[in-house]
């Protein structure tokens, strides 16, 4: 958050009508994030597990996305140096070509809404669990901090 | 081969259970149905291969770094080259395959980003930092680079990176493009599991003093 303040980017005003850089935490009663494959040792742990990596653009803050990455990417360190990762990104013209008839064009352009308004749900889906971001609040001995810069390009 | 498929995160038994993942489905697309062969055809050529321990495939394990153990043997198949050297070899051939699907630019359509038909574009992008193969650096740097150009607009970027703190590279992109905003989803504590189980729950624990500050510190 400080890297933010720092940028003069902090998020400003409300959630879905602001503008900068708005850093959230993902978090649900009984559920955890991007566990893999540790259930069988989870007994007294969470009951359900969310992997829900990704991004997605839009021409601004209202419009449904026209751009999304997925794939295996957790889009740290790791995967950018030690891993071999493969990703797509899929991108949706928020229009269609003109050189197709009246008719073709209004089905494709329904078409290219339907998809966008599904990753605009998958959005919205996502941070209906948001809640605010703690980081700077949490203390941290300055030994872990030395552990993490030493294995940092691994992380 | 299957023309319709699934996309998403691993294939064992835990993510079918009580989950919810990111799954794009897509059907009657041969040609990403071929990439994805490819791409583990690929990958395959400079992978162990694990064969049953039968005198039948002696013949079959080619190289000094093969080795057996009961009734299995993983057998390396270069002779010439070290499992630990391989980076070459994978450069060169994630390379070859990025360039068979990739169109390549021509004058024309290098200067007009608009494609002459327009449709649903998808992009496979490979990132192997080891085999310097880094598709997905270049990718972020690309459109936040175009991002930063519409000055008349107003992007919105929606990240979520689970519990791993985004690549520095990636969080300077978005902290330096000032017209892009941007909303990013990191776990919460609560949700990690080295949190949840109860042996590890308590902070002064290293493993989650570490997720403390690689997570949530570096922003």
């Amino acid at each position: 958050m400080r890297a933010v303040a720092k940028a003069g980017r902090l998020w400003k005003g409300p959630e879905n009508d602001g503008a900068g850089v708005l850093l959230s935490e993902w978090e649900k009663p009984g559920w955890t994030y991007h566990a893999k494959g540790l259930s069988s040792v989870s007994s007294g742990g969470p009951d359900s597990y969310l992997k829900y990596i990704g991004v997605w653009l839009s021409p601004n803050l209202s419009s449904p996305p026209v751009l999304t990455l997925f794939g295996s990417t957790n889009l740290n360190s790791r995967s950018a140096h030690i891993d071999t990762e493969l990703s797509f990104l899929l991108i949706i013209p928020s229009e269609s070509a003109t050189s197709e008839s009246m008719q073709a064009r209004g089905e494709t352009d329904a078409a290219f809404l339907t998809l966008r308004q599904q990753l605009d749900c998958e959005i919205s889906r996502i941070r209906s669990n948001a809640v605010e971001w703690q980081g700077g609040r949490r203390k941290v001995r300055w030994t872990t901090k030395f552990i993490v810069w030493l294995v940092k390009g691994m992380l | 081969m299957p023309a319709n498929f699934y996309l998403s995160a691993n294939l064992n038994k835990s993510y079918f259970t009580n989950r919810q993942d990111r799954y794009l489905y897509f059907s009657a697309e041969k040609t990403l149905a071929q990439y994805c062969f490819d791409f583990v055809n690929t990958v395959t050529k400079f992978s162990y291969q694990l064969l049953p321990n039968f005198a039948s495939h002696s013949s079959r394990v080619s190289s000094p770094h093969s080795y057996s153990r009961e009734d299995y043997t993983l057998n390396w198949p270069y002779t010439d080259t070290h499992p630990h050297h391989i980076n070459e070899k994978a450069e060169k051939a994630f390379s070859q395959l990025q360039k068979l699907y990739r169109p390549p630019l021509t004058q024309d359509n290098s200067r007009d980003a608009t494609p002459p038909t327009r449709n649903t574009l998808l992009i496979p992008i490979i990132q192997a930092g080891q085999f310097n193969i880094r598709e997905e650096e270049s990718t972020f740097k690309l459109l936040f680079r175009h991002l930063g150009k519409l000055t008349a607009w107003r992007p919105m970027l929606n990240l979520t990176s689970g519990y791993f703190s985004l690549y520095k590279p990636y969080q300077d992109l978005i902290l330096q493009v000032p017209n892009v905003d941007c909303r990013i989803m990191a776990a919460s504590p609560k949700v990690i599991f080295f949190f949840t189980a109860r042996l590890l729950l308590r902070d002064d624990f290293w493993l989650g003093q570490w997720l403390l500050w690689f997570t949530w510190h570096l922003w």
